[in-house]
């Protein structure tokens, strides 16, 4: 009988090691990197209309397609006025520039609702919802940027949202979709900055915003390379689902699979107008936050007046710093994510003249 | 060939083991498509069961199944 047993064990830590193994070596090893290409760099090849040819880490040359800068008519800084400040006035809860505008809002309710999913996993968690809102006007398309971990495009490449927020000193940060994650051949395709470093199929719906500041939800088999780069693709996001319809109503089905149907901290992001969004950020797993469920979520988004909505990676991914300070409340220390999202001041240019 | 058998049947268990926590993994978030990062561990599990199979099932099966059976029925 001991023989047995330990036979068991062994065979369960062979298998432990395999699939520790499997994991390391696909997910964590760093691997197909490629060096982000600077906004300036893009901006700069398109005066001149040259393709950026980029090195990877293991020694090849990659071509990067960019998109069409189409730029809204609109003149931002114009539109927005009464939201910039003239010198820079920042506080613990709002910045603001003669660019751009952040304005945190915390909220905390009770739902009255268990999340009961699970087998009943998350009720110890209470009914409360607590999260933070950013909301934001840029006067400039490239105030929003995105930035990868390590500055590098690939699988395996993480970095705390801190200390990628203090490399690009950013204002405000939220982490992205963690693109890298969707290890599937058809993963959807990825444009940062307006560089497209990935271009796939995808089952899942795709979130673009574009050069002029607007938004556009994509469903499966909806996206064409040619379009994207035709119709001014700035930046896309692969997770989802989008939370609001046509009509910015709230959705009440969501194209997604069942675990990020129960409630969890989230990130997302909403679109009211070019120029004009908000992040959303709700804490969760704790008793202070159960974290929201995605409909929960588009009501939010609803509430707001948004467009779209957006919903982006979650659990422990998701954080929000402020002037390099984390402003929400994460179940656990913070985590290593592979993308983000920061509105930025510095870098924040006017891309007139460009096109 | 016992030896080998008995090591096909280990890596059977090993295997299984490995596949069903890649289905648990992708359960909680399918983008990861870890069992599709697996395929090989799936195909020496197929391997080692049809092996199995044929070496104990289909070679020896009266002698040890079957006819064993018969065996102490008539007693």
């Amino acid at each position: 009988m001991k023989r047995r047993i330990l036979a068991i064990v062994m065979d369960a830590a062979a298998a432990a090691f395999l699939i520790l193994g499997v994991w390391g070596a696909n997910y964590l090893i760093p691997q197909k990197g490629v060096q982000a290409v600077a906004i300036e760099d893009t901006l700069a090849k398109l005066a001149i209309n040259q393709d950026i040819v980029l090195e990877n880490t293991d020694g090849q040359q990659d071509s990067l397609q960019r998109t069409k800068v189409i730029l809204d008519t609109e003149d931002w800084h114009k539109k927005f006025a009464d939201q910039f400040t003239d010198t820079v006035v920042k506080t613990d809860t709002s910045y603001s520039s003669p660019n751009v505008s952040v304005q945190l809002s915390y909220q905390q309710y009770d739902t009255g609702k268990l999340d009961k999913s699970n087998n009943g996993k998350h009720e110890k968690y209470g009914t409360k919802i607590s999260y933070v809102l950013a909301d934001i006007y840029v006067g400039d398309i490239t105030c929003l940027q995105t930035a990868f971990a390590k500055d590098t495009y690939g699988v395996g490449y993480s970095e705390k949202l801190t200390d990628m927020s203090a490399r690009i000193k950013s204002v405000l940060a939220v982490n992205g979709d963690s693109y890298s994650n969707n290890r599937h051949k058809e993963n959807g395709t990825i444009i940062r900055n307006g560089v497209i470093y990935r271009n796939k199929q995808t089952n899942a719906e795709t979130c673009v915003l574009n050069w002029d500041g607007t938004m556009d939800i994509y469903q499966p088999g909806q996206l064409d390379q040619q379009q994207l780069i035709d119709r001014g693709a700035y930046q896309s996001w692969i997770f989802g689902p989008s939370l609001l319809d046509e009509n910015g109503k709230a959705k009440e089905r969501f194209l997604t699979w069942d675990y990020i149907r129960q409630s969890h901290p989230r990130t997302a992001i909403g679109y009211y107008e070019p120029g004009h969004y908000c992040l959303l950020l709700v804490d969760g797993r704790q008793k202070s936050s159960r974290g929201m469920f995605p409909g929960e979520m588009a009501k939010v988004f609803e509430d707001l007046g948004c467009k779209a909505a957006y919903n982006l990676d979650g659990g422990h991914c998701s954080f929000m710093t402020l002037q390099d300070s984390i402003v929400n409340h994460p179940y656990k220390p913070a985590h290593e994510v592979q993308d983000g999202i920061f509105i930025l001041e510095e870098q924040c240019r006017t891309a007139e003249g460009l096109t | 060939m016992k030896r080998l058998r008995g090591i096909l049947l280990h890596v059977c268990v090993i295997c299984s083991l490995v596949c069903i926590t890649a289905k648990i993994l992708d359960w909680y978030n399918p983008y990861m498509d870890f069992t599709g990062h697996i395929w090989w561990i799936q195909m020496v599990l197929y391997g080692a069961v049809i092996v199995l199979g044929v070496t104990r099932g289909y070679g020896s099966g009266r002698k040890c199944g079957f006819g064993r059976q018969k065996k102490s029925l008539q007693k």
